[in-house]
């Protein structure tokens, strides 16, 4: 028990590290794509979590990524929502025999489509919270809305390919 | 009241989430025009310190052409220097002149952190109060602006770009001195200007500068160039946009400048009238 909570703790800052010193510096077609690849961490919370537990942890990772864009709450509201999400979005794509409680959502558990449906809809329903809370207005909705739809894409796509990264290298780890 | 506990017990998520979210909303539109300022300076200090290491390994690639970049500099502050010049009249003057009164005084500092993604992008530079730097003075790269100071801890200073829809300066036609105000929204390479009044000629390519009116900066550091205009029928002002004179990507050398008689002025100012 002790071990999953440290290993969360770990991926998490992690996961926060990578996103100040590297992928918040990547300029992707002259800024349409800005992975937000932080939320990793919350989207990986094994399944037995207690929901307020993912929502407080969405709360405190967002802060975390407040602090390194020099922001004050606009991360930590779209943790937040991303936190309160995880759980119904975990629920509404349960498997018909549930799932095996002590596992995580990674792809070797779940499988490719199940993981991409899942990564998909939490990083898009952050993404829009986080970038129309940013720029705060509609006159520009749809290329806002690109911005979201490409960084959406691109944060699924590196966190995709880390799940390859980290786990298939130790197959009976989870 | 059993019942109320029950509902409680089972929206207690819901309940928390709205609680915190209220708690993380306030703080953003509570903090919107001065984004940060509620981290503690240590947090300041701390932040910088990592980015400054990060920085030194993204910079140790780019050397050659921040080398190439300085010597240019160089080669034309070389050109200034008195000894390229040879006093017409031959007759011995001297270079301490008591006329003039030093005005600006430029800080050198380096870049250590810098986006241009957001909606509201900071510069992190590694000077902090220790080298005298102060809230609100400018920050420019090559007589280029670059943006201003936001908050100071002993050794960085975070300074709001010119990409941040905070941003604002007082800026004038070079040819003309006709005075506008540059605003920006959202594109890395371009900003806008309003307020210059549709008498008024302007032309694609016309230079936009400084106008040290704003204790920012001083006069006629480059701002851009005029990139499109147009006049619209509903509006009393061009609808301008800026080609911006810096590189925002490439940022990495500037000066920080402060005004040395800024107190004066604005004591003065603000003083109240005697009857």
């Amino acid at each position: 028990m002790a071990q999953v909570i440290l290993r969360n703790i770990i991926r998490i800052l992690f996961v926060l590290l990578l996103q100040a010193l590297v992928v918040s510096r990547m300029e992707l077609l002259d800024g349409m794509v800005l992975p937000w690849i932080y939320i990793f961490g919350i989207l990986m919370l094994p399944f037995n979590t207690p929901p307020w537990l993912v929502l407080v942890t969405g709360g405190a990772v967002g802060l975390c990524a407040d602090f390194f864009t020099h922001m004050t709450g606009l991360h930590m509201s779209a943790g937040l929502f991303l936190g309160f999400m995880q759980p119904r979005i975990q629920r509404l794509l349960a498997p018909r025999e549930g799932y095996d409680p002590t596992a995580g959502p990674t792809v070797q558990h779940m499988g490719l489509a199940w993981y991409a449906t899942y990564a998909s809809i939490l990083t898009l329903s952050h993404h829009l919270w986080l970038f129309y809370l940013e720029v705060f207005r509609f006159s520009d909705f749809f290329l806002t809305l690109l911005r979201v739809l490409m960084s959406t894409a691109g944060t699924v796509l590196l966190m995709t390919i880390g799940q390859y990264l980290i786990y298939t290298s130790k197959a009976s780890d989870r | 009241m059993r019942n109320v506990f029950a509902l409680i017990h089972r929206l207690h998520v819901l309940l928390l989430f709205l609680a915190l979210q209220v708690f993380a909303l306030l703080m953003y539109f509570r903090s919107a025009n001065y984004p940060g300022s509620v981290w503690l300076n240590t947090c300041t200090d701390m932040l910088g310190y990592v980015q400054e290491r990060r920085t030194r390994v993204a910079e140790y690639l780019r050397l050659s052409e921040i080398n190439e970049e300085l010597s240019v500099q160089n080669a034309a502050l070389r050109e200034q220097l008195a000894a390229n010049y040879t006093a017409v009249n031959g007759e011995a003057f001297t270079f301490n002149d008591t006329t003039y009164l030093k005005d600006w005084q430029y800080r050198p500092a380096r870049a250590v952190n810098n986006s241009v993604m957001t909606q509201a992008n900071f510069i992190t530079l590694n000077k902090g109060s220790l080298a005298g730097i102060r809230e609100d003075m400018g920050v420019i790269a090559d007589n280029r602006i670059v943006g201003k100071v936001l908050k100071v801890s002993p050794h960085y200073a975070v300074a709001m770009s010119v990409l941040h829809n905070e941003f604002t300066a007082s800026v004038k036609l070079k040819d003309t001195g006709v005075l506008g105000t540059l605003f920006w929204d959202g594109s890395p390479e371009y900003a806008k200007v309003d307020d210059i009044p549709r008498d008024y000629r302007v032309t694609v390519g016309d230079t936009l500068i400084t106008t040290g009116f704003s204790n920012n900066f001083p006069a006629g550091c480059l701002v851009g160039t005029i990139y499109t205009h147009e006049a619209l029928p509903e509006k009393p002002s061009h609808s301008i946009v800026v080609k911006l004179a810096t590189n925002f990507r490439a940022v990495s050398y500037v000066d920080v400048v402060g005004k040395i008689h800024r107190e004066e002025q604005e004591t003065l100012e603000t003083a109240p009238q005697q009857e």
